[in-house]
């Protein structure tokens, strides 16, 4: 015997509005989420910028070595630094979460809302903080090289730094999901009696 | 007696034990509850504090697995459904109503009443119009557009039966929906809830400590130490009541 009714349903069109209703009504919540999605970003891309200009004029520095280390240090602290701000996201909404799962929310309805949250934070994170750790890179260098030789080899392989930036906004992004996942699914694991009885 | 046979079970609990470990004790929140809730009936669990009463509903919302015991909705056994099928028997045949109101802080009340029906696909001007007959029939046709913090707390009870009921579930669980109200509007709250369900035809189990609700049920099951130990009509108890007036 079975009750046969149908599986419920949860439109990315009400998650996106959902999800958006969110930042609106969190936004203090929100902004420091994308400041730490930006501080890092920004990190990144002025160290990667910086790289870029000095490979470009050839210049023997050999920072290069230790730049490496240094972008890799920027993605953990950024990594760790969204991680910590999702899990308190996550956290104050338990409760919330076993709501949803009262009114038929399923496990993946439930990340799902999370992460579109994420994605769209971790966008305009990413291209704030992209934009604002070239333009950091690029800056750095004006003392160091004749600006008309600056501008020259920047203009010629501006390609690179497009494909840079979308780098910055892929790893932006990627980071942003990964570090939101985790506490969603943990969250979205519970029994829906666990998450109504939590207290945070 | 007949026609009580012919009536439809809504929930059937067959020797329904739950227990919990807190920290390394183990809390036995229900000890052996049996018990058939007939369709259309409105149901009070009274009980202190403590007694069960949450973990009770817990059970009859699928919200929670027994640990031994078995929960019939409509006759089909819980245990035979899947998480999916389970979420899907919330949605469509469960209202909930919490002490807490719960409702989801950053919508407005039209939203939150309509959230059940977007889980159960309706189309958007569907969801709009039933959500906002149903705050109109709370008596919220002007506060539809305010979020949750804008309201008092009887609103959002109000809010939280109209929310319950949109998915039109044949079972309502109100966990002591009075619990965080002053005496005049938790009184309120239960009456619109009364009404509500006789309009519907909907089953409400209603869990509280509150011995006015005695006016208000069809039967009372008193709830003690996981146990149930007597469930009577309305009037068996106040005769009962008579009888210890004398």
């Amino acid at each position: 015997m079975s009750l046969d009714l149908p599986d419920p349903h949860f439109s990315l069109g009400e998650v996106i509005y959902l999800s958006f209703a969110n930042i609106r009504r969190r936004f203090l919540r929100s902004v420091i989420t994308a400041l730490g999605i930006i501080l890092g970003i920004t990190f990144m891309a002025a160290l990667l910028t910086n790289s870029l200009i000095l490979g470009l004029m050839q210049a023997e520095t050999g920072v290069e070595a230790y730049q490496f280390w240094l972008v890799g240090i920027s993605l953990v602290v950024c990594f760790g630094g969204i991680t910590n701000s999702m899990l308190m996201a996550v956290n104050e909404r338990v409760k919330e979460i076993g709501v949803y799962k009262c009114i038929g929310g399923l496990d993946s309805h439930i990340i799902r809302l999370f992460i579109v949250e994420a994605l769209f934070l971790g966008a305009l994170g990413g291209t704030i903080g992209a934009i604002i750790g070239m333009g950091i890179g690029i800056l750095i260098n004006l003392n160091r090289f004749p600006i008309e030789d600056l501008t020259t080899q920047i203009a010629s392989s501006s390609f690179t730094f497009v494909l840079m930036f979308g780098l910055c906004l892929f790893i932006s992004l990627v980071l942003t999901a990964l570090a939101t996942f985790i506490p969603a699914r943990r969250a979205a694991n519970m029994s829906p009696a666990e998450a109504l009885r939590y207290e945070n | 007696m007949v026609i009580r046979m012919l009536e439809e079970i809504t929930i059937r609990m067959d020797d329904v034990w739950k227990t919990y470990m807190m920290g390394t004790e183990e809390v036995k929140a229900l000890q052996g509850v049996s018990l058939d809730i007939p369709r259309g009936e409105f149901h009070v669990i009274m009980g202190p504090s403590g007694s069960g009463k949450t973990t009770f509903l817990n059970m009859v919302g699928a919200l929670d697995i027994p640990t031994s015991g078995e929960v019939y909705f409509e006759g089909v056994p819980l245990s035979s459904l899947n998480k999916k099928q389970l979420a899907s028997l919330r949605s469509y045949r469960i209202g909930f109503i919490f002490q807490t109101f719960n409702l989801v802080p950053v919508i407005t009340a039209l939203e939150n009443v309509s959230l059940p029906l977007v889980f159960q696909k309706y189309p958007r001007e569907e969801r709009r119009r039933r959500a906002e007959e149903i705050l109109k029939r709370v008596g919220l046709g002007d506060r539809m557009h305010h979020t949750p913090d804008e309201l008092s707390g009887g609103q959002q009870q109000r809010v939280a039966i109209a929310r319950a009921l949109a998915g039109e579930p044949s079972l309502i669980l109100a966990d002591e929906p009075t619990g965080n109200l002053d005496l005049k509007t938790g009184f309120q709250i239960v009456e619109l809830l009364r009404e509500l369900s006789q309009e519907t035809g909907v089953t409400v189990i209603n869990s509280t400590h509150d011995l006015k609700l005695i006016d208000i049920a069809d039967r009372i099951s008193w709830l003690r130490d996981g146990e149930i130990t007597r469930t009577q009509k309305k009037l068996d108890v106040a005769i009962n009541a008579n009888d210890v007036s004398i």
